[in-house]
């Protein structure tokens, strides 16, 4: 048997033994993020159907379950859009194309929730100082705080309940301790530690969480303004692209050119994998900024 | 043909990596737990969270939060994948096949992305992790109460806060200020250092400075640095952004509608696609 021969075979062996382990751990992270994709999207399903049956009792002021109807849209678009195209290479890269964008506008969804509640929190420090400037009572302040509607304002009320059945105020802030952001966590700890502090100093304390807390909001909303500009245009921008892909994938004589042979079928996939990665780069760039990370 | 030697000899390196990488991670697992039974007395100090602080130390994926990605098999699955590619679409495409072979490069540009963007908002970060602490201080008494409450009570997990979970862990730290110079090794800042450095001054002033008042100027000079920092972004965002979508957002555009078109005339021209569609 020549050397070639040999190495030939090596190589097909350790190929494919080397496919096999790397494929082995790919199905196993796919099996995960399958299964974790599953539950995120059945349990609020779920809850809503149990809700409406009356079998799950909805909590007072909790914020009602709703299924995102609208958020159904890409999928459904990205789903007609494939099945008309019926190309074995570009169909699934549309069906792609979609998930990344669902996952986008989730992701973006839960940020939103997290701003709210951070905001709120924001509003809650300020209420709380203006409170104990008048009253030097935790309780009375934390009774007589007015937040909008939300998961701060039940954490903020739970705390009080518990204040009032004698709890010592680092139990009562637990309610606080699963609510997400840099301002809640702040709050939480202000009020856990209220007992161990003199007037004084939890003063001083609230007023710089508060001054932290005003300079963040403005910064956020400056940038908000600098970045309508930009983010308008590139909003534009992908809807254009969008509406050039849909249209040369639905129009016959566009769609029969680029799926004629290989080297266009590889120029639109480039073409498409270039309009995704750069609207998600884009975006992620301009909420980066406008998150407020950066200050 | 002339690519089949190609094929096989990356086949070869992707297969003998794969190989090695099992074989040596399995070989070091099980010399862990080797080590670990024979050692065992050092096993107990562990246990106790009683080891020796030299051994403490943390990878570059760890302190970034990258080490949950598995690297090796994305490197893998982009060889195999750029392989097939090659195979399969190469000799359609004789000029760009070999680019397919780079498929792990794109692997390695993400990584790049990831640990740019981890760095990306540092100065803000330690900002914030300053004002924690000085709340904190206040609320606890002491500096390594302090930072133990800040990493209890917060939900922020972005490099500074991470790092410093890490370097809390296991409750062996001694003072505030020796995890403080830990995380700015980490983290390799040179912000921190001075700020660990003031701090420093502070405690060995004998109440001429304190604390708090070291804090307090950190924090004025990381807003001022952050301020300007952010002017200076906001400023370039509108033109950077624009230059980038140009090309990337625009091109594609122009190049679905106008190709097709482009191409039919330039057939017509040449007398090869008279009538018909494109």
């Amino acid at each position: 048997m020549s050397l070639f021969r040999w190495v030939l075979e090596a190589s097909f062996l350790s190929l494919i033994l080397g496919i096999f382990l790397s494929s082995r751990v790919l199905l196993e992270n796919g099996c995960a993020i399958l299964t974790s994709l599953w539950r995120r999207l059945y349990a609020p399903w779920t809850a809503l159907r149990l809700r409406d049956l009356g079998i799950l009792q909805e909590e007072k002021h909790t914020r009602k379950v709703t299924f995102a109807w609208r958020r159904l849209i890409i999928p459904v678009v990205a789903v007609s859009i494939a099945v008309a195209v019926g190309d074995a290479l570009v169909s699934p890269l549309v069906l792609l194309s979609g998930a990344a964008a669902l996952m986008w506008a989730q992701y973006q969804s839960a940020e939103a929730q997290r701003a709210k509640v951070n905001e709120d929190a924001e509003l809650a420090v300020l209420q709380m100082r203006s409170l104990l400037n008048v009253d030097h009572s935790l309780l009375n302040s934390l009774n007589a705080i007015d937040l909008p509607d939300g998961s701060l304002k039940t954490a903020i009320q739970e705390v009080a309940s518990r204040l009032q059945m004698h709890q010592p105020p680092e139990q009562a802030a637990l309610a606080l301790k699963n609510l997400p952001g840099a301002v809640t966590a702040r709050l939480a700890a202000l009020i856990a530690n209220s007992s161990r502090i003199t007037d004084e100093v939890q003063m001083g304390l609230f007023q710089a969480v508060e001054v932290e807390a005003h300079r963040q909001k403005a910064i956020r909303s400056k940038t908000r303004q600098t970045l309508a500009l930009v983010r308008g245009t590139i909003r534009l921008l992908q809807g254009v692209a969008a509406a050039a892909t849909i249209f040369v994938l639905l129009t016959p004589d566009w769609r029969i050119f680029f799926l004629q042979d290989v080297p266009h079928r590889v120029l639109l996939t480039v073409l498409l994998l270039c309009a995704v990665f750069a609207s998600l780069y884009f975006e992620f760039e301009v909420h980066q900024l406008g998150r407020g990370e950066a200050f | 043909m002339d690519a089949y030697p190609l094929a096989v000899g990356f086949s070869l390196a992707i297969g003998i990596g794969l190989v090695a990488n099992a074989t040596l991670s399995t070989l070091f697992s099980l010399g862990r737990r080797w080590f670990l039974v024979l050692g065992r007395r050092r096993y107990r100090l562990h246990a106790l969270g009683i080891e020796n602080q030299a051994k403490d130390v943390h990878t570059d994926d760890e302190i970034l939060g990258l080490s949950g990605i598995p690297w090796v098999n994305l490197y893998a699955g982009a060889a195999v994948t750029g392989l097939a590619l090659f195979f399969w679409i190469g000799h359609y495409l004789p000029s760009a096949r070999l680019a397919f072979l780079a498929a792990p490069g794109m692997v390695w540009l993400f990584k790049g992305y990831l640990v740019r963007q981890r760095r990306r908002f540092l100065l803000g970060q330690i900002r914030q992790l300053l004002i924690d602490l000085r709340l904190h201080m206040s609320l606890r008494g002491s500096m390594l109460l302090g930072l133990e409450n800040v990493v209890q009570t917060t939900h922020e997990n972005n490099l500074v806060y991470r790092v410093l979970k890490l370097r809390t862990s296991g409750g062996q730290a001694k003072s505030g200020l020796d995890v403080l110079r830990q995380v700015a090794a980490d983290l390799k800042s040179a912000h921190l250092v001075r700020i660990v450095q003031r701090i420093q001054a502070a405690q060995q002033s004998g109440g001429v400075l304190t604390m708090d008042q070291a804090l307090v100027s950190s924090i004025d000079e990381l807003t001022e640095e952050i301020n300007s920092q952010t002017e200076e972004q906001m400023q370039r965002l509108p033109l950077r952004i624009t230059l980038l979508a140009m090309p990337f957002l625009l091109g594609p555009i122009v190049i679905l509608f106008f190709y097709p078109l482009v191409d039919r005339i330039l057939q017509t021209l040449s007398g090869t696609g008279i009538g018909g569609g494109f």
